[in-house]
């Protein structure tokens, strides 16, 4: 099947050296100046000196990207049959929220991973075919029931969703990392990424920054190492034992397609056929909870490796899309780290009390 | 102890739920407040509370003349004193030797016009020695003190007697036309309002003063000046003056020679 | 507590750690077991590490309680159905969270965050935090605790010769009481308590307090720190009121009281705010 949005493939990893032309003339200019900008408070400035970390330029990468739920293309424009099986999502078309402008370079930089979906290679295609799939199904108690009686009800991953939030992130991450590359760096601290509305609903910006830094004296490292951390707390991780290696963030979105119970619960409960749902736990919902939580931390610890993700920021959000349907999406980030050296043993606290 | 010997004025789960506090206690001490608190030879004993919703809202003022509304000052002052006063039974019932932390809060709701609910929230805390410290009156000390505090009012030989404040509602006159124009455009003292803020809080902290004389203490802590509107409008302030009032345990100040230091953390 | 570092030492340390790295290409130790998250600081992690504990994992537990039709009407006393849906809510959500603990290794989680929202037709309880284990590799509770405090607090407590237990809470949703035409003009021209009001809103504050005891008694805990109290207006019904309390429950350990004596110290330099990279976005 021939997909219209036309994401192109993966070109491998940016490696120090290399300048891959996606970054507007613009910042190349910025960038090769001797004089640098950076986000750090005088603080975060100050313990970097101490570190022996001196900051060399702002790098920033933007991605826009289409977010089209309606209109051609989109799953929504097929509901599924009532009473008919959901599993091979028979009614459903195909469509990838596209991206605006294609023609950009490679979404992934040498020191990011993609979270890997099954049998998905990072930096290859997203699985056109795979829109998501079903979590857990529900079905419908009653034995008497009405013409729109929903009998089948399912918690249902919206893969699409999470592979264009990954796209998105990926492709600004690694403009960013391109930049820090022009720019010499052999890491990136206090890296802010958002995602916000840009003019309405329909599309989605995607803008991740930070400050590129060089560690005097030593070697430029095999691939460019990214943390949130910055300053003081980027200071005890290094002393801890551990070394941050990259910026890694996720989402997953799980779609509630209501079974009859969890429609009802969800209006206050109603009464049909002699039996009534009046109050109690909406299993389904709370379910999907669960389980949009469970999969971004699952989707992020599969691109971990066997190290650990440390500073986790958890942020779900929440929507009732009408009928008792429902969605849940959910954003891990973290910074990604190894452990290089054994923690040395720390002293017991003592207890002081300030006198102001 | 049984429904029978609970004061008429707190509710019935509240009897039930002190009496549960001889086997378990709570506090919203944070645990610095917590370790302090013990280290300063107290145990917590459970959160008491005193609760009271008030109409406050009617006095007649003249608009150009600057005066106390005491009907006004009567009603905040007793709205507070009967949300203390609960707490302090609350406290009473556990046997308590004094309440530290109290937070004193007033809610406004929109269902309820010119009704205010004061509410008063503390610890409930005793002696571990068993030795009773409670006040000149024989009832528990209160205070607002956190647990920081406490402790350390403890090592100089001081302990709280109980929490004293002072209140007073004050209109401020509205200028004339005259006086209005005859000042635009300087800058000069406005001798009205100087006036009526001066002896409004004058008044605020005198009774609050008499108070603490009438517990016997040698002193008051920790004063705050608070001055609301409440729902009256912007010429209508009530100027509270509260604190804790000590007073000498007899022991001999403890407080050991600070350290000086630079933190190099954020 | 407060740590003074010797500033030199620390460059050095820090500068050779990196270069050391760098000329090992950034390998790091092989890592026998598979990656774990948590989003605890690098501050709480150290103090955890201090008295032997780590991290294990992020966990987290959540669970939709409904609430039938019709009970957001302005009527007289409790809204029970919207209190007992709250109060289900949370311990299904706390036993999610307790189920997914115990399967990640953990003795505990701490730092919870604790967050419920009262919607017209629902209650949704979320409960978030990192799930720790001791260092030593003893072998997990089956009922691992549960607690609000951070990691700091958690190791003071520790410390202290206490140990948490689980999370209790309780909350009551009231009706505000309505007054009849004739009670509010008479009111409306005295300044006076109102009774019934104080009644009612006093008695759900108890009863409140009073769930969150019965729920500690029944952990077998011997008290309750760091009680929060939330109260506030049903934001879809404003005549109905919701007053939750919830904290840690703690008990008492065997092992002795590790804590010194308390020290006093005068800081020479002013508060910092710390910097918060967002804020250049002005966020």
């Amino acid at each position: 099947m021939v997909d219209p949005g036309g994401i192109p493939e993966a070109e491998g990893a940016v490696s120090p050296d290399g300048y891959q032309g996606d970054v507007p003339p613009e910042a190349a200019g910025r960038l090769s100046s001797p004089a640098w900008s950076s986000g750090l408070s005088v603080n975060d400035f100050a313990a970097c000196a101490q570190m022996g970390i001196r900051p060399v330029a702002l790098v920033q990468g933007f991605c826009v990207m289409g977010w089209s739920w309606y209109g051609m293309g989109s799953p929504y424009l097929y509901r599924p049959a009532y009473g008919g099986a959901m599993g091979g999502m028979g009614g459903f078309r195909g469509g990838i929220p596209g991206t605006v402008g294609g023609g950009f370079g490679a979404p992934f930089s040498g020191g990011y991973q993609a979270g890997s979906y099954g049998g998905q290679a990072a930096g290859g295609s997203y699985g056109r075919s795979r829109w998501g799939s079903t979590i857990t199904s529900y079905s419908c108690p009653h034995y008497y029931t009405g013409m729109d009686h929903r009998n089948f009800g399912e918690n249902f991953e919206q893969r699409w969703v999470s592979d264009a939030w990954q796209h998105g992130f990926s492709t600004a991450f690694s403009r960013m990392m391109e930049e820090a590359a022009a720019a010499g760096a052999h890491g990136v601290i206090a890296v802010v990424d958002t995602v916000s509305h840009l003019i309405d609903a329909s599309i989605r910006e995607f803008h991740v920054y930070g400050t590129a830094v060089v560690v005097e004296g030593a070697p430029r490292p095999p691939a460019i190492w990214s943390t949130y951390l910055a300053g003081q707390r980027l200071a005890k991780l290094i002393e801890a034992g551990f070394m941050p290696a990259s910026v890694v963030a996720s989402m997953a979105s799980v779609r509630v397609w209501a079974v009859c119970v969890t429609q009802a619960l969800m209006a206050g409960g109603y009464q049909t056929g002699g039996f009534s749902a009046l109050s109690g736990e909406i299993t389904q919902v709370s379910d999907a909870q669960m389980q949009a939580r469970r999969l971004v931390r699952d989707h992020v610890k599969s691109s971990l490796g066997g190290d650990t993700l440390h500073g986790a920021a958890l942020g779900v959000s929440w929507s009732d899309v009408g009928e008792g349907d429902y969605q849940v999406d959910a954003v891990l980030r973290g910074t990604r780290v190894r452990r290089v050296r054994e923690a040395d043993p720390l002293p017991a606290p003592t207890l002081t009390l300030r006198l102001s | 102890m049984s429904d029978a010997n609970l004061p008429a004025d707190l509710p019935r789960d509240a009897g039930k739920r002190l009496a549960e506090l001889k086997k378990l206690f709570t506090s919203d001490l944070s645990v610095n407040e917590f370790l302090l608190i013990k280290q300063a030879g107290f145990h917590p004993l459970g959160l008491v509370m005193g609760s009271s919703i008030y109409h406050t809202g009617i006095q007649t003022r003249k608009w150009s003349k600057s005066q106390e509304l005491t009907k006004l000052t009567e009603a905040m002052y007793n709205a507070r004193e009967l949300a203390m006063t609960r707490m302090e039974e609350e406290a009473e019932q556990l046997d308590a030797d004094g309440v530290v932390g109290v937070r004193l809060d007033v809610n406004y709701y929109e269902w309820g016009n010119d009704a205010a609910e004061f509410i008063a929230v503390g610890t409930a805390v005793k002696a571990e020695s068993g030795v009773s410290h409670r006040n000149k009156l024989g009832k528990p000390f209160t205070s607002d003190l956190s647990g920081q505090d406490f402790w350390t009012l403890m090592q100089t030989g001081h302990i709280p007697q109980g929490l004293v404040m002072g209140t007073c509602v004050y209109h401020i006159a509205h200028r004339g036309l005259a006086q209005t124009l005859g000042s635009v455009g300087q800058n000069v003292e406005l001798p009205n309002f100087t006036q009526a803020l001066y002896e409004a809080r004058e008044l605020a902290m005198t009774r609050m003063q008499e108070e603490a004389e009438r517990l016997g203490s040698t002193g008051i802590v920790g004063v705050r000046l608070e001055e609301k509107s409440h729902q009256w409008g912007s010429h209508t302030i009530e100027f509270l003056s509260i604190g804790t009032a000590v007073g000498d345990t007899g022991a001999a100040a403890t407080l050991p020679q600070p350290i000086t230091v630079i933190s190099l953390d954020n | 507590m407060t740590s003074a570092r010797d500033g030199d030492a620390t460059a050095g340390n820090l500068r050779d750690t990196l270069l050391s790295l760098a000329a090992s290409g950034y390998a790091g130790r092989s890592v026998a077991r598979k990656g774990s998250t948590s989003d605890l600081s690098i501050d709480e992690a150290l103090v955890l590490h201090s008295v032997g504990w780590e991290p294990v994992e992020l966990v987290c537990g959540a669970a939709a309680f409904s609430i039938p039709a019709g009970i957001w009407t302005w009527s007289q006393g409790e809204v029970v159905a919207a209190s007992a849906a709250y109060a289900g809510a949370m311990a299904r959500a706390a036993a999610a969270i307790q189920a997914e603990c115990r399967a990640a290794g953990g003795h505990g989680v701490v730092g919870v965050r604790v967050d419920v929202a009262v919607e017209r037709h629902l209650v949704n309880a979320v409960l978030v935090g990192s799930a720790v284990a001791p260092g030593s590799g003893a072998r997990p509770p089956a009922m691992p605790f549960l607690s609000d405090l951070s990691g700091r607090d958690f190791t003071l407590l520790r410390l202290g010769g206490w140990d948490p237990v689980g999370l209790a809470f309780g909350a009551s949703f009231v009706n505000a009481p309505r007054r009849s035409a004739s009670a509010a003009l008479r009111q409306s021209s005295q300044n006076v308590e109102l009774t019934n009001y104080t009644e009612a809103l006093y008695a759900a504050r108890e009863s409140a307090m009073e769930r969150m005891q019965a729920m500690a008694s029944q952990l077998t805990g011997q008290g309750v720190v760091g009680v929060q109290v939330s109260e506030g207006a049903v934001p879809f019904a404003r005549h109905a009121l919701r007053f939750a309390a919830w904290g840690t429950v703690v008990k008492s350990s065997e092992r002795p009281d590790e804590l010194g004596p308390v020290s006093v110290v005068v800081p020479l330099d002013d508060a910092k705010l710390a910097f918060d990279a967002a804020s250049l976005r002005g966020g």
